[in-house]
């Protein structure tokens, strides 16, 4: 059963077809050929043959006609469209014609280094063997990771020509030790970085700056080498290149590969509560839809965004349908590599049939073309959505790429967007490598590896900058300072300090309490998220598991846990104020103001409330006293001016449609201005020929039952020019309030970033009026706010966009937050004020 | 500093950065305070153009005592070489192609940050042992201890450290690379004492490290002016910054006897060597352990005289068992089958699984004792029980099952015997 069978079953099944929101086909493409080029060295022509490769494909010529020429390259290709024989086609011709030359290849994971390795080898092998022996040193690609015995590290230093590494094993043991591979270094020709687009955010910072370092030890040894880079598609690949590697790059975006028909569906669950506009889940939608796929006899991979919810899915399939429960595996990270390469290999030879993963198997290693794909919400970033559709594919028969959407408002704004993902990507790979945290950690790494020169430069760094911290250092001992030269005088080993992972070294461990027995470790907690994770008296889960937090100890960075069975989770409650210390770029746009600013976010927990797990009841609230957390960061800010500010309140363009407030509520109205004494509580107005409003203090929609929204303390008596200024005041938190939920959610479709990068905050009595505000979660900021500022037309461009087309009355998780809760927004308001800040087109 | 470092030094501290030490006194103002020529008055400054070193040389008569050993290097060194496989050709010892070497750095876990500000080379010459100590006293000039050095290395041919094969050659390698120097290491020969000490001392003491073998050992004892070596590090660093050569004195001090120490145990392990059934004094186990040593170079004659010496010491459990066992196993490789068994028998007394089974192979074999092979059988398995058994290899289930194989085998056969 094929493909086009399965499309055309959901076309007309009254239970799918409904559901499906978008379709596209991609038509069957041929093979772009070319020959090989004629200066090619006839042992890898006769190697190539071996493996029944008879030509290259076009953007194979075009990526070797680059680096002969010298050029630095980025090859965006597809998944899947040989982009391997883009650089090891042009580097072993290199190996074969000189003798000395030498090349290094950089990957992300451990598991894609040993894959390429071994592809290598392969092809190495069979270039052998079309040589007279006598006349090449038979030349081992090797692999330098964290697993690599000593002894064979000694080997390698002296012998290898070809090295295989990832950037943390460059960082902590190769650069520091750089003179052990002198030879090596002196004869670099080539590096190879996989996987560009992973070099993003704080990673993508640390990675950059590592390369500056591996830069200045090629400086040190008088080598030039060529960069090849492979990425997934993303909006700025040569900028995002050059950004990491601070050199000029040629750009290769065209695949000349082939590939079978291709279909593409975006599906999105039906409506199951119209009043609170929730939808069916995703997860329940592609257990019914891989029901579908099985019985069709087709192929599926289901990827999903976290590794829980691969058990849950996997355990819900094998259940719904026992028959083909043998051919339904999960794999993910935490899995032994014994039990991965298995379910590779099946995956392969077509004997699993269902498997259920995270983004794990989303990277290149080789699985054979599958059937179908399906994405259990959107993973993250557009390139993920290439990435793992890209996995569907087979040479000659049709394929499927199915993306089923969640309840959350990015989501469901992408799906009404297909464009982003066929045509172009919005998305822009950012890094920000001078991060002063960052930046001064690998400048030590960089003096322990070769003291620095007076007015030395480092990457693209501002030399003032750089000159600057050199001499913090100095100042602080780390290094000394004579006579133009800055040499590391610290008995630490600096790479040793830094994760490449995070921006800050501060992690809480947490101990299990166990009576008389050893305690347990259980996990760690980065130091920003501690308070709010593992306050005293907090709910933790870890591996399903429930522990409550006894006590945290901040100045040993442990948190002393308890296993318990508590039938409540805890939230904290935070009181939030940001101060922005200064500001870096601002500009006026319709309606107001934004801003780039640097800022500090003082972030204190006030208490905790304890809800119940399955009902979601508040059962109690406790205060708790703790520290503030104080992040030094950046951020991004909208201020609404004034005037309209006034215009919205003064033509009543928030329409309170709300006439209804329940039985009861003439004589409700009556007691409260009697309460009162007929007087408004702001002005002091006495009632005269008209009565006074009675004003909710907490919106009246605010609350789950009308008795609760009428209690007295609740109500208060107001004359109609006083109402009407308190219920701007609160409709502006209203508005102001959405349009912080929706910006925060959209935002990462324009970074590439994860919505818990970001925070985000809104503020009715801004320094610069009512603002909103979108901030970096790293300390002095990764980047991303900086980008939000360039990009704010598309920004609340799509959120309008977003809002006007959500098919809900007041409000929903789907647009502008969920409503009773407070703090929350509705609709209408935030939507006035959108309208107000987009541009008129 | 300026303003914008004062900014910039803010900024990084409401970061959270913590670097280095903080409130280091300004240096840019001070003069010069005490320089290492006024704490070391003998010691000259080599200038070369390059950079600055000084240099301070200890002469030593060679009948100097560290402890209980003199400096008089050893007359021969033959069965030293062949143990540790030293590639020196058999008439060509000769004392004054030696230099000890130990170096001073500004850190401990290697890689290329870090240097070697004070080296200590030991050699000797004419009538006397020489420390030559060479010191930079800013970074700067290290390319100038290089020189120096590299003229001094040229005239020997092999180096004698403590745990330099792991530490101090390979850094003073990279130093090499690092300035641009030529690796004028490359061909020279390679002694560790630590190597040796690890094997004479490998049971009897718990750590190996030179304060260790020079008090338990040497018997000799520094005095108030030793700084240890993971101090070293920051009492340069506060010399650079401060200029105040006074307390250098314990790092010369401490890396002097460094020198002397390895001298003196050259010279104390060779002559053990070269006669060890004749040296006074030697505790039972070092005298097994060089039984093994002898063994090793095929010096059977030597080493069954020194395990029959050994064995008539106080030897503590179990170190007794297996040295009885090593002894055994001697005899047995060189046909003395009785001289086996009777060690062998002392062994089992001491609850020897090993030689148990020996016993019991040999009455099943040779003597065709079944009885007696049975007997040695059970008491072995008796033994395996036990839970005060050790065994490092093979591990205990595996022995378990030849046990049992060899008791049912055995068993068998009386069976078979019996009927007949």
């Amino acid at each position: 059963m094929s493909v086009e069978n399965l499309l055309s079953d959901w076309k007309r099944n009254p239970l799918i077809k409904d559901d499906i929101a978008y379709s596209h086909d991609a038509p069957l493409r041929e093979a772009q050929y070319s020959d090989f080029p004629d200066e090619i060295h006839p042992a890898l022509v006769g190697a190539l043959h071996s493996i029944s490769i008879e030509n290259l494909y076009s953007h194979q010529l075009a990526s070797w006609r680059f680096i002969k020429n010298g050029k630095n390259v980025v090859i965006s290709s597809g998944t899947a469209s040989g982009k391997t024989l883009c650089y090891n086609l042009p580097i072993v011709d290199s190996l074969l014609q000189e003798i000395e030359t030498t090349a290094l290849y950089i990957f992300p994971t451990k598991a894609l280094a040993q894959d390429q390795r071994n592809q290598m080898s392969i092809l190495l092998e069979r270039v052998q063997k079309q040589l007279n022996p006598a006349s090449m040193q038979y030349v081992f690609p090797a692999i330098y990771d964290g697993d690599t015995s000593a002894s064979a590290r000694q080997a390698m230093r002296t012998n290898n020509r070809v090295l295989f590494t990832n950037p943390d094993m460059l960082h902590i043991g190769i650069l520091p030790h750089h003179s052990g591979w002198n030879q090596f270094f002196r004869n670099l020709k080539f590096i190879v970085i996989d996987e560009l687009h992973i070099y993003r955010g704080i990673f993508g910072a640390h990675v950059a700056n590592v390369l500056r370092r591996l830069s200045r030890i090629m400086d040190f040894y008088g080598a030039k080498p060529q960069y090849i880079l492979t990425s997934a598609t993303t909006a700025n690949p040569l900028e995002h290149a050059t950004a990491l590697c601070n050199r000029k790059f040629e750009l290769i975006s065209e695949d000349g590969s082939p590939h079978g028909k291709k279909h593409f569906l975006f599906i999105n669950p039906p409506v199951i509560d119209p009043q609170l506009n929730i939808r069916r889940s995703a997860l329940h939608e592609t257990i019914a839809l891989g029901g579908e796929i099985l019985s069709h006899g087709l192929q599926c991979v289901a990827f999903t965004r976290a590794r829980k919810t691969v058990e849950i899915l996997l355990t819900e399939m094998r259940s719904t349908y026992p028959e083909f429960a043998a051919l339904i595996h999960g794999y993910r990270s935490g899995y032994l590599p014994a039990e991965r390469r298995a379910i590779e290999q099946q995956l392969k030879n077509n004997t699993a049939k269902f498997v259920c993963a995270t983004n794990a198997l989303e990277l290149g290693v080789d699985i054979g073309g599958l059937d179908s794909v399906c994405m259990v919400g959107y993973p993250g970033s557009i390139s993920s959505v290439r990435q793992q559709a890209g996995r569907a594919g087979r040479r000659m028969n049709s394929s499927l790429a199915i993306l089923v959407a969640t309840g959350s408002p990015l989501d469901q704004y992408l799906i009404r967007h297909p464009e982003f993902i066929f045509e172009k990507s919005p998305e822009h790979a950012r890094i920000d490598p001078d991060n002063l945290l960052i930046l001064l950690h690998h400048l030590q790494c960089a003096a322990f590896e070769n003291p620095f020169r007076e007015g030395e430069a480092f990457g693209n760094a501002p030399v003032e900058l750089i000159h600057s911290l050199l001499n913090v250092l100095s100042e602080s001992g780390v290094l000394y300072s004579s006579r133009n030269r800055f040499t590391y005088t610290s008995s630490q080993y600096p790479a040793n300090e830094i994760s490449l992972r995070s921006a800050t070294t501060d992690t809480i461990v947490l101990q299990e309490n166990f009576e008389g027995q050893k305690r347990q470790i259980i996990g760690t907690v980065d130091a920003l998220s501690a308070l709010s994770m593992v306050h005293p008296q907090a709910i933790y889960s870890h591996e399903g598991e429930t522990y409550q937090v006894e006590h945290l100890d901040l100045d040993n960075k442990v948190a002393h846990l308890n296993h318990t069975q508590s039938d409540y989770y805890t939230q904290p409650i935070h009181q939030m104020t940001i101060n922005i210390q200064e500001n870096l770029k601002t500009e006026p746009v319709p309606a107001g103001k934004k801003g780039y600013s640097e800022l500090v976010v003082n972030d204190q927990i006030t208490g905790y409330k304890m809800i119940r797990w399955l009902s979601h009841e508040v059962i109690g609230t406790n205060e708790l006293t703790l520290p503030a957390n104080l992040l030094q960061t950046v951020g991004y800010w909208v201020a609404i001016d004034d005037t309209v500010v006034q215009r919205l309140s003064d033509e009543g363009l928030w329409k309170n449609n709300q006439n209804n407030y329940g039985r009861l509520w003439d004589e409700i109205r009556n007691c409260v201005r009697r309460r009162d004494s007929f007087t408004c509580q702001m002005c002091g107005a006495i009632e005269s020929d008209r009565p006074h409003h009675v004003h909710h203090k907490i919106p009246f929609r605010n609350f789950q039952n009308p008795d609760e929204a009428n209690r007295l303390e609740n109500l208060v008596t107001l004359c109609p020019a006083c109402h009407r200024r308190a219920e701007s005041v609160v409709k502006m938190r209203s508005g102001l309030s959405g349009l912080r939920y929706l910006l925060h959610q959209l935002a990462p479709l324009f970074l590439m970033c994860d919505i818990s990068d970001l925070g985000a905050h809104s503020d009715p009595v801004g320094i610069e009026g009512p603002m909103v505000m979108i901030y970096d979660q790293v300390p002095a900021g990764i980047g991303l706010s900086e980008e939000l500022y360039s990009l704010h037309n598309e920004l609340l461009q799509g959120a309008l966009e977003l809002v006007e087309n959500c098919e809900c009355q007041d409000g929903c998780p789907s647009c502008v937050g969920p409503p009773g809760e407070l703090g929350s927004g509705g609709k209408l308001e935030t939507l006035a004020l959108l309208k107000q800040l987009v541009s008129p087109k | 500093m300026t303003d914008s470092m004062n900014g910039l030094s803010d900024k990084l501290r409401m970061l959270g950065v913590q670097i280095g030490v903080q409130n280091l006194p300004n240096t840019q103002t001070k003069p010069l305070r005490r320089g290492v020529e006024s704490i070391f008055p003998d010691g000259e400054w080599i200038n070369t153009p390059v950079g600055d070193v000084f240099s301070l040389i200890h002469k030593y008569p060679l009948t100097y005592s560290q402890g209980i050993s003199s400096l008089i290097p050893p007359s021969h060194i033959t069965p030293f070489k062949r143990w540790m496989k030293i590639d020196l050709p058999e008439n060509q010892y000769v004392p004054e192609k030696f230099l000890f070497l130990d170096a001073e750095t500004s850190g401990l876990s290697g890689g290329t940050g870090t240097f070697a500000f004070l080296l200590g080379l030991g050699y000797f010459n004419a009538e006397e042992f020489h420390v030559q100590q060479l010191f930079f006293r800013n970074p700067v000039d290290e390319p100038g201890l290089l020189r120096v050095m590299e003229d001094i290395v040229a005239r020997y041919e092999t180096f004698v450290t403590f745990n330099g094969k792991a530490f101090d050659i390979p850094l003073l390698r990279t130093r090499c690379v690092l300035n641009q120097f030529p690796d004028y290491f490359v061909d020279k020969k390679h002694i560790d004492l630590l190597r040796a000490a690890r094997r004479l001392w490998n049971k009897r003491l718990a750590s190996k490290s030179l304060s260790m073998l020079e008090n338990e050992i040497l018997h000799f004892h520094r005095t108030q002016d030793e700084v240890p070596g993971w101090m070293v590090p920051e009492i340069y660093f506060d010399y650079l910054h401060n200029q105040d050569a006074q307390p250098l004195q314990g790092v010369f001090y401490h890396n002097e006897m460094d020198i002397v120490s390895m001298a003196a145990l050259f010279k104390l392990i060779n002559d053990f060597l070269n006669d060890p059934l004749s040296t006074p004094e030697i505790p039972g186990m070092d005298l097994a352990e060089a039984a093994q040593i002898f063994h090793e170079i095929n010096d059977t004659d030597t080493a069954i005289s020194l395990y029959r010496k050994s064995i008539d010491q106080e030897l503590p459990q179990p170190f007794l068992i297996q040295t009885l066992d090593k002894f055994a196993r001697l005899y047995r490789n060189q046909g003395e089958m009785e001289k086996a068994l009777e060690l062998w028998k002392l062994a089992a007394s001491c609850d020897q699984i090993n030689a148990c089974i020996e016993l019991a192979k040999y009455h099943e074999h040779k003597t065709k004792d079944i009885s007696a092979a049975l007997h040695w059988t059970e008491q072995a398995a008796l033994f395996i029980g036990k839970p005060q058994y050790l065994t490092p290899n093979p591990p205990r289930s595996i022995i378990k099952k030849e046990i049992d194989y060899r008791y049912n085998r055995l068993n068998k056969k009386a069976g078979k015997k019996e009927n007949i």
